[in-house]
């Protein structure tokens, strides 16, 4: 008797692990986002093991109404790429800076001229990460930085937090830019 | 005679289909409940963590839940609707000779059967069926017995000692 109950149950539960296993990956989904307009989405390109503590460390330090700050290593969007292209912030290196051009906002007038920015066709793009990679910037405890390589933060085209960018709702992007080139300091 | 069915049969199906049920729910609440607040408590740094307490609590509350709904509480449920269904016919009594006969015989929705067999005499024998949870109570060779049946289910026998 037991043994023909067993032969039923066995079965449910392999599915209700299957299903309960893709539920609650979809319930935590929703949970860990927001939409675009309530969030600033930083990707690194560059592994990023503490990218975690870092979105925690930027969403504690600005006193922003947006209600989430994600970061997260370019292997996220492995396969979404639009999430790459909607980011507000990115982090790359000198080397991979050409690749993503499509992607970039010019500077901000809020960065005065600087000849160590990034530029292309005169167009300043890339603000420098200073102190990197040397182990000089609180960023790399966070982030993998390639030693030897310049890292530059670039604004993202489609970010709905910098002026200037089509649908923006505010300009809060600099805020964390500038969290970020001061290495997590408070301006 | 021995019965085969307890005279407070219903009542005590029924108690136990609740000992499964009020249990069972008591724990699939607690194990939402846990649940959510691991879920009220995720930050960035620990959503990996937290979503693998919050599927392995809550596959093993299921499965437990599962296991208690599906082995206790239908097993019970399925019995109380069976012994419902015999109680709808009066009783009958025989007297012949009882044997088992084969393996046991799951009925769908319903309990599992010994099948047994039942020789009066003049007429060709009958296949009855006993509630395989009561069937080492059964005499193991071909026995004389006096018999209590409704809806060829034997309710209660007793062995007739030789002359």
């Amino acid at each position: 008797m037991l043994k023909h109950r067993l032969s039923r149950l066995i079965p449910l539960m392999l599915i209700f692990m299957i299903l309960n296993l893709l539920l609650w990956g979809f319930i935590f989904t929703r949970i860990t986002d927001t939409r675009r307009e309530e969030k600033i989405v930083v990707f690194v390109d560059a592994e990023a093991p503490e990218a975690g503590k870092l979105a925690n460390i930027l969403e504690d330090m600005a006193l922003s109404p947006l209600r989430m700050v994600q970061v997260r290593p370019f292997s996220y969007a492995m396969l979404n790429s639009g999430t790459l292209t909607q980011a507000d912030l990115l982090i790359l290196p000198a080397s991979d800076m050409s690749t993503y051009l499509d992607w970039y906002a010019p500077c901000p007038d809020e960065y005065p001229d600087d000849p160590d920015r990034w530029t292309y066709e005169g167009v300043p793009y890339g603000v420098p990460l200073d102190g990197l990679p040397d182990g000089g910037s609180a960023l790399a405890e966070y982030i993998q930085f390639v030693p030897g390589e310049r890292y530059y933060l670039v604004f993202g085209r489609q970010s709905l937090h910098l002026r200037g960018n089509e649908g923006a709702v505010d300009h809060w992007a600099i805020v964390y830019a500038n969290a970020l080139l001061n290495g997590l300091q408070q301006r | 005679m021995t019965p085969l069915y307890a005279a407070d049969e219903a009542r005590r199906l029924k108690r136990r289909m609740y000992g499964f049920a009020v249990p069972a729910i008591v724990l699939g609440a607690l194990g939402l409940a846990v649940c959510v607040s691991l879920c009220a408590q995720v930050r960035h740094d620990n959503i990996m963590r937290r979503y693998a307490a919050v599927t392995l609590v809550s596959t093993l509350t299921g499965w437990a839940v599962m296991g208690m709904m599906l082995i206790g509480y239908q097993s019970a449920r399925a019995a109380l609707r069976h012994y419902t269904w015999l109680q709808q016919e009066p009783p009958v009594r025989m007297t012949g000779v009882l044997s088992v006969q084969g393996g046991l015989f799951h009925i769908p929705g319903s309990i599992v059967v010994q099948k047994v067999s039942f020789s009066s005499g003049q007429q060709a024998p009958r296949l009855l069926n006993v509630r395989a949870d009561r069937r080492r109570l059964l005499p193991g060779r071909p026995t004389p017995v006096s018999i209590e049946c409704r809806r060829n289910f034997i309710t209660s026998f007793e062995v007739i000692p030789h002359a």
